[in-house]
């Protein structure tokens, strides 16, 4: 099966973006988000592992950006900023359900539920598989989970990954072989 | 758990076929692996195994990336540094009361040394402005007739001095200086003469 690798996606230039964002242009920071929604919501994803809680997460990195862009003083550093962003703020998130479904019941059945018939994100699955398959990548270690998803969904390179997970090249190499072998064997039968 | 077959447990058959699919294996490795795949129908079942759920994968992450039910509110976002900004001003209500008062106290405390009614007795009685006025055209300054130096400070600071000046129409001119405290020699003339450049 071939599947269509998304474009590398190259560590392009949002300078004149950037800039406009900090002062205060609303048009630019929404062609911003047009633009990189896409792979933020995957690292939310990646690091949180929860499709319920990724778009208002999401909503908080955009916010974020909004308000902190002043912060950043190399405009052409805008990619592993926002991916800090991005990250610290799915680990916030991540910790907060935590503490959350430690200490209600309910909020656990609300946050940590997967595959509820409920849930938003159902609907934009076009098939039972690949529901089952997201649930699947879901439940790998954050660990592995990450660069799985960083590859994926931006298509990047190793060494991209490498330099935004501030890791060896050999490291993101292992977790994804690691990643693969997980998902399959916990898809085993599934799909 | 899978059933695991000999080419699972071979690691690096696993990196190659791993690589493969990130399109980052090396014609050399690709090579190897395709030879191996030629070989043995069991290592080709296992591989098209990792590509269909590699597959699978990629496609639910992509549709999931960019399904974005709730797209961002980017009105509330942009909103949210003025709305956030209303609570520190909301906290700040009792500084502009507060200072407005230590203003008060301050020219209370030190109404006797910084209002003119307390310039010394010696000092020319006050006629006409008490602040650093240039004098009106046509008319020249002419010698200090007293010089106020020394006065008790404002502040730890500064010196405060007062001089008046009798122009040619009559009109007594006062003019202030603050300068910063220097130690003096008591034999010195404390007497202070303005020139022009001073004004």
């Amino acid at each position: 099966m071939t599947k269509p690798m998304p474009r590398p996606d190259a560590f392009d230039a949002e300078d004149a973006v950037i800039e406009a964002i900090a002062a205060r242009d609303r048009y630019a920071l929404d062609d911003f988000v047009r633009r990189h929604q896409g792979w933020v919501r995957g690292v939310v994803f990646g690091v949180l592992g929860r499709p319920n809680a990724v778009d208002d997460v999401v909503q908080q990195v955009w916010t974020s950006v909004w308000e902190r862009v002043g912060e950043l003083r190399d405009p052409r550093a805008w990619r592993p900023w926002l991916y800090r962003l991005a990250r610290n703020a799915a680990v916030d998130a991540g910790r907060e359900l935590t503490r959350r479904r430690k200490f209600s019941r309910v909020l656990q059945n609300e946050f940590g539920s997967r595959g509820q018939a409920t849930r938003p994100e159902s609907a934009a699955m076009e098939s039972e598989a690949q529901r089952v398959v997201l649930d699947a990548i879901a439940g790998l270690p954050a660990l592995y989970r990450e660069p799985f998803v960083l590859r994926h969904v931006n298509g990047w390179s190793y060494q991209q990954i490498a330099d935004l997970m501030e890791m060896p090249v050999d490291s993101v190499e292992t977790r994804l072989v690691r990643a693969r072998r997980m998902l399959r064997e916990s898809l085993q039968g599934k799909v | 758990m899978a059933d695991r077959s000999p080419y699972e447990m071979n690691p690096e058959f696993e990196r190659l076929i791993v690589r493969q699919l990130d399109e980052m294996a090396t014609p050399d490795e690709e090579l190897a692996l395709n030879r191996e795949l030629i070989r043995n129908p069991q290592a080709r079942a296992l591989a098209e195994e990792y590509r269909r759920i590699d597959g699978l994968a990629h496609d639910a992450l992509i549709r999931f990336a960019s399904a974005a039910p709730n797209s961002p509110n980017l009105a509330q976002i942009t909103r949210s540094q003025e709305t956030a900004s209303v609570p520190r001003y909301s906290r700040m209500w009792w500084l502009l009361p507060s200072a407005m008062a230590a203003a008060v106290a301050i020219m209370v405390t030190f109404r006797g040394t910084m209002l003119p009614e307390s310039r010394p007795a010696w000092t020319v009685p006050s006629q006409g402005s008490f602040t650093s006025t240039a004098l009106p055209s046509g008319t020249s300054a002419q010698e200090p007739i007293r010089a106020a130096s020394g006065l008790r400070p404002a502040n730890r600071d500064l010196d405060s001095e007062v001089m008046g000046v009798v122009g040619e129409d009559g009109s007594i001119y006062w003019i202030e200086v603050d300068r910063t405290r220097t130690v003096r020699d008591p034999k010195a003339d404390s007497s202070v003469r303005l020139t022009s450049g001073d004004m």
